[in-house]
């Protein structure tokens, strides 16, 4: 359940942010870290996965104004 | 674990919320006429489109080698102001909050120009111009041809040949710093 939804949250940032490549710049981290929190093989730290979400919120915010 | 869980729940519980009828997030003005959905995702992306020219001109002003990047940058910052300030005053009068940032895809194009330095900085950014504005002035004539609001195609109409003249800019410097690393 946690993972489909760190999954789910991560795939919707990187489309929202262009592509996965795009949401490791803003996340600054390595590309291959968003791949592998994406699979489910690892999971980033709370911190990390809270400004995810706040990323996706600040984009459907904005949509709506 | 499980608290980490609930907290996102809750997160996606408050965007389900925010996206009830009757949730109303706009500043509307008293009886300004409200645009329709495709007027107003028209108005928001040439406002992204702006705010992230002028952010990156800003960038460039400052980091770039060459003298003419440099005032390329400084060109958009002036150019693209003047532009965003007729786009939020039109957003505002039909009841928009215009955006304050660009949009996360412009906010990675800029975090990717903040990691790169020298040459490399002038090539990044005048290919990401060429790039921004042929996409910028796509949308401009979409929005001059297909938009319902009538001052909405007047704006695009009007902004379209400084897009076309900073398209043409930004292709020739592209050329010149690419050539020059050649």
């Amino acid at each position: 359940m946690a993972s489909n939804v760190q999954s789910r949250a991560l795939l919707r940032a990187a489309e929202l942010a262009g592509g996965r490549d795009c949401l490791a710049l803003l996340l600054e981290v390595e590309r291959p870290l968003i791949d592998e929190w994406i699979a489910g093989r690892t999971r980033p730290g709370m911190p990390m996965m809270l400004r995810v979400v706040a990323l996706i919120l600040d984009e459907i915010e904005e949509q709506q104004d | 674990m499980m608290k980490s869980v609930a907290i996102l729940v809750l997160s996606f519980a408050l965007l389900a919320c925010s996206q009830m009828p009757g949730a109303d997030r706009t500043s509307a003005a008293a009886g300004a006429s409200a645009p329709s959905a495709t007027d107003a995702e028209f108005l928001r992306n040439i406002s992204h489109a702006n705010l992230a020219e002028i952010a990156t001109g800003k960038l460039a002003a400052q980091k770039a080698q060459s003298p003419q990047v440099k005032q390329f940058g400084q060109h958009m910052v002036d150019e693209h102001s003047a532009l965003e300030t007729e786009g939020s005053a039109l957003a505002q009068a039909k009841a928009l909050r215009p955006p304050t940032s660009p949009d996360l895809r412009h906010q990675a194009a800029m975090k990717k120009l903040e990691l790169v330095s020298g040459d490399n900085f002038d090539r990044e950014y005048m290919q990401q111009m060429v790039k921004d504005h042929t996409d910028t002035l796509a949308l401009l004539q979409a929005a001059a041809t297909k938009a319902s609001d009538a001052q909405l195609r007047q704006l695009a109409q009007k902004a379209i040949p400084h897009v076309q003249q900073h398209l043409a800019m930004a292709q020739r410097l592209a050329g010149e710093v690419v050539g020059n690393a050649k």
